[in-house]
This record gives C-alpha cells, sequence and structure tokens, in this order.
C-alpha cells in the first residue's frame, strides 16, 4: 500500500482529496494537514508520496517540500496549486517535486497523476522546459547529458513529446525518461544550494 | 693683297627724318576712331582727341575712350576745355558735356550739328551750326540755353556794314576767328563761286556791331588769324605771313604755298600753317625755310587739325589715319635711311666727313648723304681705325693681310690686316703688335716693355703719365711702368669680379671698366660696381667715354645710358631719336657725341651739358585707403618708375593704377609717393594720410562679446535641454513605475483570482463531486455534473485569462510552450497522438496585443474539438513564424465535419470575428479532418508604434 501525506489548507479540499485517494485499493492516506509545519512535527512515519498546496499559511508549500525532501529523501512529492504560474511550478521542481496537479483535478485525473508518480513522475511540460533552459544556462552544473540536453531544448521550443519521438526516432517513454532525469538534476542542484541554505539548522 | 670692290654711291639724302621722332597712333593703338577732328591738352596736361566716334583720352601709353551712353551721335567734332569740365560739340547730337568719365547731354540745344566751338566767354561758345548755313549762334553751357542774336541774316545793323562790303545775297561766309574771347570776322579761306574773298580786313563784333580793326590789313582778304603773346600772325589770299606788333607789320614773308591758309599755330620759333586743302607746313623763323609737313611725314589723308603740346610735340590730327606725333629733337640719327648696313663698329671723322665701318662695309657720309659705300670682305668683326699719316689706316686684328683704297678726290684708305699697330707720344711711338708692346723713344731706340703669353691679344693701348695700360679681350686690364714692370693687373686671377673687359677710360685717380659684368669704377685699388639694378640698360657694357662736362656715356648690349655726378644713371632712347638697342662703341667729336649701335649712328648734340628733366606728370586721386594712379609721359611713359614709401617702410616700386591699402592693420599712415623716368630723377609728391579703421566686427571684444553672448546662449539652450531631459527623464521615470505597477496590479490580480476564485471554484467542484456521489435522483445528479462541468471550464477559463494577463505571456515562445503543453495534457490519455511543431529562432518575438489570450482561446477550443469529434488518431499543431507573418495550423486526420450541417454555426462565427477584431485571418476547413489556420502579422505592433 502507497502512503500519502497531503498538506492543504482548505479543508472541503483536502477532505476531497482524502476520499478520494482513500477510496483506492493501493493509496492510503497516513497524513493529512493544513500547513507544513505541522506535517513536519507531526509525521510519524515517512510516506511515499507527499501531495503538497503550494499557497499555505505559514511556510509555503515549496520550502515544505524541500525540508521534506531533506526530512523524508525517499519520499516523492506532488504539488497541488491552482496556479499555473510556471514559476511556482518550477521552484517546486526545484524543491525536489516530480510532479504537479492543478487542484480542480478530477478524482481519476488525481489517482492517474498518483500512479505516475510510482513510475518516476509526471512528464516536463514545454514551459517548464523552458525554465530549465534557463535555469541551466547559467553555468553552475554541467551536470545534463548530451542527449538529455538536446531533449530539453526541443522540449523548450514548445514541440511536443511525440513530436520529439519522431525527430529523435525514439519512443515517448524514452523522451520521459530523459525529461526526470532533468527533473533529478535539477533538484541535485537545488539541494546543493538547500543544503547550503539549511546547514545551520 | 686684292683690291675690293668699290661702290660709290652718288645718291644724295638730304632729309635726315630721324632727327624727328614720328608715332603713328591709329585704333589699333587704342584710338576711338582713324578720324580725328580735333586735338586739346587740359589743364593737368592729359591730351584729348575728339574723334568720329566718341572722345579718346591718351596719356602717352594707353588710351581710354568715352562714348555717349545715349547714342544720338558720337561725332564730335570739336571741343573746349572749362573750369570743370570738356564742352563736346557733335555732329548731330549738340553739344555735350564732359565731365568725370561720362558725357552728359544739354538739352536745350539737341540735333544741332556742329562745325566748331570757339570759347567766347567763361560760360558761352560760339557755336557754327551746319543746319542752316548762314547761322552763328551762342551757347550758354552753364545756363544750357542757345542764343541766336548772330543771326548775320536777321540782324538789319550788321546786314548794313556788311551790305556794302560783301554785297551778301543769301548766305554769308566769314572767316571767324576768337581772339581773346572776341569774334573777328574776316575773309572767308575759301573761295566762293560768285564772290571772291568779300571780305577785307579785319572786323571785331561788339555788342552787335562789326567794328573794323587792323587797317594796316584792310585792304587785304585775311585767311586766318593768331595771336600769340603781342605778336599777331596773319595770313592773307597771296599766301603772305604777315607778322604784326602793335599794329606794325614786322614782316611779311611770301609761303610759296598756293593754297589759302586756314589755321595758324606758332611754337616758339616756329609757325605751323594748315592749307584749306588740309596740308601742314612749318616756317621757322631762324633757318626762314618753308616746309612742307604733310610732306615730311609721309602723311597722305588730310590733315583735320594740329597742336603743339607743352612738350614741344607736334600733334596732327587726321581725317582717315589717326594721329601723329612729332617729338621735335636736336639730335641726329643716321639709319637705314641712310646706311646699307646700319650695325656700326666704328668711325672717325675727317673735317666734314664721316667714315664710318659697318658689318661689311665702309661708307662715308658727307653733309647727311651718303657718298661712298664698299663692301670690305671679312672686316665684319672688330676694327681699330688709326691715324697716322695723311690717309686713315684700319685695322683688323683677326686677319693677315694688307690692302689700300685709293679714292679718287677723297681720302685714301688703308685696310691694314695685320696686328701690328702704332701710336705716338710725347715720350716716342708704340708699337702694339698681337702680344707685346715695344716703345721706340725719339731717338729711335727701341725697348721692349712688355711682353704677353703668345694667347693674348691686344685690343687696347692707354697711357698716362706713368703707366701703360693694356687690355685685353678675354683677360683683363694689365697695367706696366715704363720699365715694362707689370704695377696691377685687373682680372679674376687677382680678385677682379671679371675678366671680360670690354673698354676702359682714365680718369684722373680713377679708371672706369665696361665689363660684362656691369661698369667698374675703380679708385685707390677699391671698386665700385654699377648694373642693371643701379639703371644700366646691360650689365654687358661694351663701350664708355667720358664727355667735356665729367658726363660718362655708356653704350651697354640694350642701349645707351649717361652716368652723372658718379651716381645718377640716365637713358637715352628713342625719348631722345636714338633708336638702337644695341650700342657697339661710344666716340666724343668736338660737340657731337657719337653713339654706334646696331640701328645706326645717333649724333648727340653735346654743345649743352646733358641735364635730366622730367617728361613725367602723375595725378594721385586718393579716397582714404585707395589711390589712383595716372601717370601723363608723351615722350618715354615706358620708362616710368613709380615707388611709394608707407611710414618709415622702404620704398616699394609698383606698377599698377590702382593701390589699395585696406587690408593694412588698423592705424594711422603716411604714404608719398615718388616717379622718375629715364630722362629725370626722382620727382616726390606731398606726403599724403589715411588712416584704417577695422569694421567693428574685426574688433577682438567684439569676437570676445560674441563668444560671451554665444556661450550664454549655449548654457541657456542647456538648461532648458536639461530641463526637457529631466521632464522626459521624469516621464520615462513615470511611464516605468506606471508599468511596474500595472504590472504588480496585473500580478496582484492574478493571484487573488487565483487565491479566491480558484479556491472557491475547486471548493465548488470538490463539494459538487461529493454531492454527485450522494445524490440519487436522477435530475440532481445531471444538474450536478452540469455544475461540475461549469466550475472546470471557468476554472480553466479563469487560468487561460490570469496567463494572458501576465505580461511576460505575451511572447511566441511562451504562447508556443502553452498550446503544446495544453496538447500534451489534454491528449495525453487518449488515443490520438499530439504532434505539435514550429520554426521559432531563439529570438522571441512579442505579440500584439490580446493576440495570446484570442489564439489561446481559439486553438484550446480547437484542440478539444478533435478529441471530442475527430475520432482520428492524429492532431497536428505547427506554428510556423517567416517574414513576421505568423501562421498557426491545427488539423487532426478524423472525420471532418459538415459546415452546414452544424446545428450551430455562432462558435465558428464569433471565433471569426474575434480573429478579425485582432486583424488577423482565420480559415477553417474540413476535408480530410478539420484544418484550422490562424494567420497574422506581426509588424502591425510597429505600425501601432
Amino acid at each position: 500500500m502507497t502512503t500519502v501525506v497531503i498538506i492543504e489548507d482548505n479543508p472541503f479540499i483536502l477532505s476531497s482529496f482524502i476520499e478520494t485517494i482513500s477510496n483506492s485499493d493501493s493509496f492510503t492516506v497516513i497524513g493529512a494537514f493544513t500547513n507544513c509545519e505541522d506535517a513536519l512535527d507531526q509525521i510519524q512515519e515517512e510516506p511515499n508520496i507527499f501531495i503538497v498546496d503550494i499557497q499555505l499559511p505559514g511556510m509555503n508549500g515549496i520550502d515544505g517540500i524541500s525540508q521534506f525532501r531533506y526530512k523524508y529523501p525517499n519520499a516523492k512529492n506532488i504539488v497541488v496549486s491552482i496556479h499555473q504560474d510556471s514559476d511556482y511550478i518550477f521552484r517546486a521542481l526545484s524543491a525536489g517535486a516530480i510532479g504537479y496537479l492543478k487542484k480542480n483535478t478530477s478524482p481519476n485525473r488525481l489517482m492517474e497523476a498518483l500512479n505516475q508518480i510510482l513510475e518516476g513522475g509526471s512528464p516536463m511540460s514545454s514551459t517548464i522546459a523552458m525554465k530549465v533552459v534557463n535555469y541551466f544556462q547559467t553555468p553552475k552544473h554541467e551536470s545534463l547529458s548530451k542527449r538529455e540536453n538536446e531533449v530539453l531544448q526541443i522540449l523548450a521550443k514548445g514541440i511536443s513529446y511525440a513530436a520529439i519521438a519522431e525527430e529523435l526516432h525514439v519512443s515517448i517513454n524514452t523522451i520521459k525518461t530523459h525529461a526526470r532525469s532533468i527533473y533529478e538534476k535539477l533538484e541535485i542542484n537545488s539541494r546543493d544550494e538547500l543544503i547550503k541554505k539549511f546547514r545551520p539548522m | 693683297m686684292y683690291k675690293l670692290l668699290l661702290l660709290l654711291f652718288l645718291t644724295s639724302f638730304s632729309n635726315l627724318k630721324g632727327q624727328e621722332v614720328i608715332q603713328h597712333y591709329t585704333t589699333s593703338n587704342g584710338l576711338a576712331h582713324d578720324v580725328v577732328y580735333n586735338i586739346l591738352q587740359d589743364k593737368n596736361g592729359i591730351i584729348w582727341f575728339a574723334t568720329d566716334n566718341g572722345l579718346s583720352q591718351f596719356n602717352g601709353g594707353k588710351f581710354s575712350n568715352f562714348r555717349s551712353t545715349i547714342p544720338k551721335s558720337n561725332y564730335i567734332i570739336d571741343f573746349i576745355e572749362t573750369d570743370s569740365n570738356l564742352i563736346l560739340g557733335t555732329w548731330g547730337a549738340g553739344i555735350l558735356s564732359f565731365k568725370n568719365g561720362e558725357i552728359i547731354d544739354c538739352v536745350n540745344c539737341e540735333r544741332l550739328k556742329v562745325s566748331y566751338l570757339k570759347a567766347i566767354s567763361d560760360s558761352t561758345v560760339l557755336i557754327k551750326k551746319l543746319r542752316e548755313s548762314n547761322t552763328l549762334e551762342i551757347y550758354n553751357y552753364n545756363q544750357d540755353t542757345l542764343y541766336s542774336s548772330y543771326n548775320v541774316s536777321n540782324n538789319n545793323e550788321l546786314m548794313s556794314i556788311a551790305d556794302s562790303l560783301l554785297e551778301l545775297d543769301k548766305a554769308l561766309h566769314f572767316g571767324k576767328t576768337v581772339v581773346n574771347k572776341r569774334i573777328w570776322l574776316h575773309a572767308f579761306r575759301y573761295k566762293l563761286k560768285s564772290y571772291d574773298f568779300h571780305l577785307k580786313g579785319v572786323y571785331e563784333v561788339r555788342d552787335g556791331e562789326l567794328i573794323p580793326i587792323l587797317f594796316q590789313l584792310s585792304n587785304m582778304y585775311i585767311t586766318a588769324i593768331k595771336k600769340q603773346d603781342s605778336i599777331l600772325w596773319t595770313t592773307n589770299n597771296t599766301c603772305e605771313l604777315i607778322k604784326i606788333k602793335d599794329n606794325i607789320i614786322l614782316d611779311r614773308i611770301a609761303l610759296g604755298i598756293k593754297d589759302n591758309i586756314a589755321d595758324i599755330k606758332v611754337h616758339k620759333n616756329t609757325v605751323y600753317l594748315l592749307t584749306n586743302t588740309h596740308h601742314l607746313y612749318s616756317y621757322n623763323e631762324e633757318s626762314k625755310q618753308v616746309k612742307n609737313l604733310t610732306k615730311r611725314y609721309n602723311i597722305t589723308s588730310k590733315i583735320s587739325s594740329f597742336f603743339v603740346d607743352k612738350d614741344s610735340h607736334l600733334w596732327i590730327a587726321t581725317n582717315g589715319s589717326g594721329i601723329y606725333k612729332i617729338q621735335e629733337a636736336k639730335n641726329k640719327f643716321i639709319g637705314d635711311n641712310i646706311l646699307q648696313s646700319t650695325n656700326v663698329k666704328d668711325l672717325f671723322l675727317r673735317q666734314d666727313t664721316i667714315i664710318l665701318l659697318s658689318t661689311e662695309k665702309l661708307s662715308m657720309i658727307k653733309n647727311d648723304s651718303l657718298i661712298m659705300s664698299i663692301n670690305i670682305r671679312g672686316c665684319s668683326e672688330y676694327f681699330e681705325p688709326h691715324k697716322t699719316y695723311s690717309n686713315v689706316e684700319i685695322f683688323q686684328p683677326n686677319w693677315g693681310g694688307e690692302d689700300y683704297i685709293h679714292i679718287s678726290g677723297q681720302t685714301d684708305i688703308s685696310i691694314i690686316f695685320n696686328r701690328e699697330w702704332a701710336f705716338k707720344s710725347k715720350k716716342g711711338t708704340f708699337i702694339v703688335t698681337k702680344s707685346q708692346i715695344t716703345f721706340e723713344n725719339l731717338n729711335k731706340e727701341q725697348k721692349q716693355l712688355t711682353k704677353l703669353g703668345v694667347d693674348y691679344n691686344i685690343s687696347n693701348v692707354k697711357l698716362d703719365s706713368n703707366y701703360i695700360y693694356v687690355l685685353t679681350p678675354d683677360s683683363g686690364l694689365y697695367v706696366y711702368n715704363y720699365d715694362g714692370q707689370p704695377s696691377k693687373v685687373y682680372n679674376r686671377a687677382y680678385d677682379f669680379p671679371t675678366n671680360d673687359v670690354n673698354d676702359f677710360i682714365l680718369d684722373e685717380d680713377t679708371i672706369w671698366l665696361a665689363t660684362d659684368n656691369g661698369l667698374f669704377k675703380v679708385y685707390n685699388d677699391t671698386f665700385n660696381q654699377y648694373h642693371i639694378s643701379n639703371g644700366l640698360k646691360s650689365d654687358k657694357v661694351n663701350s664708355i667715354i667720358k664727355d667735356k662736362y665729367n658726363v660718362l656715356w655708356i653704350g651697354t648690349n640694350k642701349g645707351l645710358n649717361i652716368l652723372k655726378e658718379g651716381k645718377k644713371i640716365y637713358s637715352i632712347s628713342n625719348n631722345y631719336g636714338q633708336f638702337s638697342s644695341l650700342i657697339n662703341k661710344i666716340i666724343q667729336h668736338e660737340n657731337n657725341i657719337y653713339v654706334l649701335g646696331n640701328k645706326g649712328i645717333y649724333i648727340h648734340d653735346n654743345s649743352t651739358e646733358f641735364r635730366p628733366s622730367s617728361k613725367t606728370k602723375i595725378i594721385f586721386n586718393q579716397d582714404n585707403a585707395d589711390f589712383s594712379i595716372y601717370k601723363i609721359n608723351y615722350t618715354n611713359f615706358y620708362s616710368i618708375k613709380t615707388e611709394y614709401k608707407l611710414n618709415n617702410q622702404p620704398w616699394k616700386a609698383f606698377h599698377d593704377d590702382q593701390l589699395s591699402f585696406r587690408s593694412l592693420k588698423e592705424g594711422f599712415y603716411f604714404i608719398q609717393f615718388r616717379y622718375k623716368d629715364d630722362l629725370s630723377e626722382w620727382v616726390y609728391s606731398k606726403t599724403n594720410t589715411f588712416s584704417i579703421i577695422e569694421p567693428w566686427y574685426y574688433s577682438p571684444w567684439i569676437y570676445i562679446m560674441c563668444s560671451f553672448i554665444t556661450m550664454f546662449f549655449i548654457y541657456k539652450k542647456l538648461l532648458i535641454v536639461k530641463r526637457k531631459n529631466k521632464h522626459y527623464i521624469k516621464i520615462l521615470e513615470d511611464k516605468d513605475k506606471l508599468k511596474n505597477e500595472l504590472k504588480d496590479i496585473r500580478s496582484n490580480i492574478a493571484r487573488d483570482f487565483h487565491d479566491d476564485l480558484g479556491n472557491k471554484l475547486t471548493i465548488i467542484s470538490v463539494l459538487s463531486q461529493a454531492e454527485y456521489k450522494k445524490q440519487k435522483d436522477e435530475k440532481s445528479l445531471k444538474n450536478l455534473h452540469r455544475i461540475q462541468l461549469e466550475v472546470d471550464s471557468l476554472y480553466d477559463s479563469m487560468n487561460d485569462f490570469i496567463w494572458a494577463l501576465d505580461n511576460k505571456n505575451s511572447f511566441l515562445h511562451e504562447l508556443s510552450a502553452y498550446l503544446n503543453d495544453f496538447g500534451e495534457q489534454l491528449f495525453e490519455y487518449t488515443d490520438i497522438t499530439f504532434l505539435s511543431t514550429n520554426n521559432l529562432s531563439d529570438d522571441n518575438q512579442l505579440l500584439p496585443p490580446y493576440w495570446n489570450k484570442q489564439i489561446i482561446l481559439l486553438f484550446k477550443e480547437g484542440m478539444t474539438n478533435i478529441l471530442k469529434h475527430s475520432k482520428g488518431q492524429n492532431a497536428f499543431l505547427d506554428i510556423n513564424l517567416e517574414n513576421n507573418i505568423l501562421l498557426i495550423i491545427l488539423k487532426d486526420d478524423g472525420k471532418g465535419f459538415d459546415y452546414d450541417s452544424l446545428p450551430r454555426k455562432n462558435g465558428l462565427n464569433n471565433m471569426k470575428l474575434r480573429m478579425r477584431s485582432i486583424e488577423a485571418e482565420l480559415d477553417i476547413k474540413s476535408d480530410d479532418g478539420v484544418m484550422i489556420s490562424f494567420k497574422g502579422d506581426l509588424n502591425i505592433i510597429k505600425d501601432k508604434k
């Protein structure tokens, strides 16, 4: 059973998520909080998945994810937000999230997303890819492989996975694998900064 | 020895024309017309000519012509000078006045044909007009009034007097002469058909009456009268010249001229007489000779008038041949009119015969006539005539041999072609050979004085009491004492400037050397040099003599100079009747100086000492710093030199007729002029002054002020610009601030929408989902589902709206990524493969306002429709940008649709309207699948800016 912790400040939405996830056979909610601080304090065991709202009272979801990644490095984080703004999403990904969902996601879509998380995370969108390209253009870390770099560049141009796969003569899944790998490297970079940031703690 | 061919010329030339210098001026020299009626010299000394084509002014060098600008008539028949102007009588245009270079019309006598003008008072002239032949008129030029009171035919009193004398009927023809501004009437100079000379004696017109005067002439027909000082000269119809003084006839000269005399002028001892047939004669009181000048000067045209100027030049005006100027000269020139070979090398005089040597000719002249001329072969270079015995020996240095010419009745002439020649002195005889001199004393004892090297030629030897001076043409002058010891040498080897000494004279302690480098005066072993800059005609001086007045005569390669008082150099050329441009030799004999040149022999009467006299007058006119210089000289105009001295600066030569000193620096200046000709000393003008005041705009303080004013204006301008800049910067800053504020506002709106509306919508969605699960009622379920769909749709629309509101999403790359992400998510878990491509470069393009929102709405709906209705396998999205034309195409490979069968067409129509509102084109096709294409021009952003 995959354990899930949900942090969402709106009780209606929170309960809706709990209900949706609890109704499934393979997922169970082991913690539900309306803010990150409570979650960090009260979580007893490391969950498999964190579902975190970005806009939260007190510590925001992005900082929360950073803390969760630090405290529960094996847990996967997924962001739920009414914000479609790529800045938020990018920051969340950089903090260690591997997927994101709209808040009004249907129960089916929510469950698809959770399953996708288990497979490795949600695919990278073009808007995020544009952010990532800009991020990696800053010569901090030459951590992307040649192929990853190639995929990233094409993705950032607003070309669909299927079209990229055709162009590079590979399957869509290979493209997605590259995209997830980029997420991880994005997080590694961010984590270096995070370690520096949180070291005094 | 061989005989030379003797050519004896017996022809006699009685006239030596060279004695007078004749100058002929015509239109080719600048004269206004060759028909000249009259001549006048004004009080400034300027000579004027009345011609058939206006007035000519002549200064000796140049003619200036003046014509009436009103082209009635430029035939100027006669003129007189008044105090302020010239009064011109014209043929057909009446009287004109000339002043300051301008001819002015006199109104009240226009169209008159004037025959002559005579001044009869300070303001009136007597006019003979030819419009009516019997009238004389008086014109007052000050009042511009014409009086006809002397119309003789209408004057009863005059008629009564004249009637008895003249038997006048229709026309009256008097001779009229104005004497001391009185009109004298006398016989007409022409005979009339019916009446001989009509009027005997001379009458003066007084108050309209004819008063008989000069009773001693009362029985004569007087044709011309001239009063000169106290002498009255008249001529009568028998061509007698009658000289009267104090009413007593002093002389009656039968002229022997067949024509009547019409005009008389007197100059010094000469009476000039113009006949009514236009021939000019002269009568000289001393020689009692009458000369036909027309013939003498070979004048073929009729002489209309004549005039003797202040420098004694006779000017003759002709009717068709212009002007003749005859310069009186007491000196003679024997040129090609007598000589067969004019390049005269040498001469000597025996009694009244001139024997001269010229190129290849030996000639004899007696009484101004050539009496013998023979060819002398080879004797063309150099001769030394020497007189030893009764005959004449001619020495030619460069040719051996000897020849004797015996001329019957004449002096025997020996031509000795060897180098040996001798001359006698009180101490004995000197024998000069090619390069040595031997002295033979009175006891016939010979002593060799000197022996030069074989290359030396002795060209001249002179003695004084202590020394023998031996001249060589190429090696300078050698001086020996009588023992044959060298004393002094004048050549380059002995620090003398030249070897080329051509002549020398001994002048007490001074030696004058004529050389190729000028004239040298040697005194006490020092020398002074004279050359062109001192006034010599040429630096190559060939011959030199000193006359009895201690005046040096210098013959150069370019003319004849005179040196007086050791420093003043003058020049004698055709101004004195000397025409040779190259002088070979100068010889003094009795009172004459014989100048032998390339054009003949100039014989200067040296009975009186040469005295320089200026023939030049210069009129200076000043207009502050501008000066006009008008030179007048009728003798040697082209030798005039002019200089000026400004303040204390050195004299400076100038040649122009205009001088302007306006460009001088500001200040007060003194200026003096001086001028000379080759027969005069410097003549100095009075000192003039002028001041130069620089224009105000040249003053330094003006520059400073202008600079200050300019700087002030620049400063003011800068202040304005700065203020404006500040203003503009503030506007820009305000604009940026506003922009940022707007951005913030938009972000805040977006966030607030998200936070409030998003959450609320999410809650409604979640709640409706929860309620949906609980509800059993069909209708309620349907409504709940509808609520859920609407909320989701509203949520999506809100997201699109918020996205479009964000400024950073106004670029094509962001739009492309957004559409791609939408498609990617939409088709992710479907059977349709989403293929999106584009050709976008790295340069991100800004989209026109509202394009992003409209395009998103369009293509999101399009993609949703593909998902819902196409039943195809692929959805294609292509974004293409070329030449700023954006083309977005969405198509599927599904079943398509039939437009006509669509139940509601509003959706499509609205889409088209929306696209039109953003000036873009929308095209929807449905063949094999559906194709939606959007086309828009990004240039409209620039256009809108």
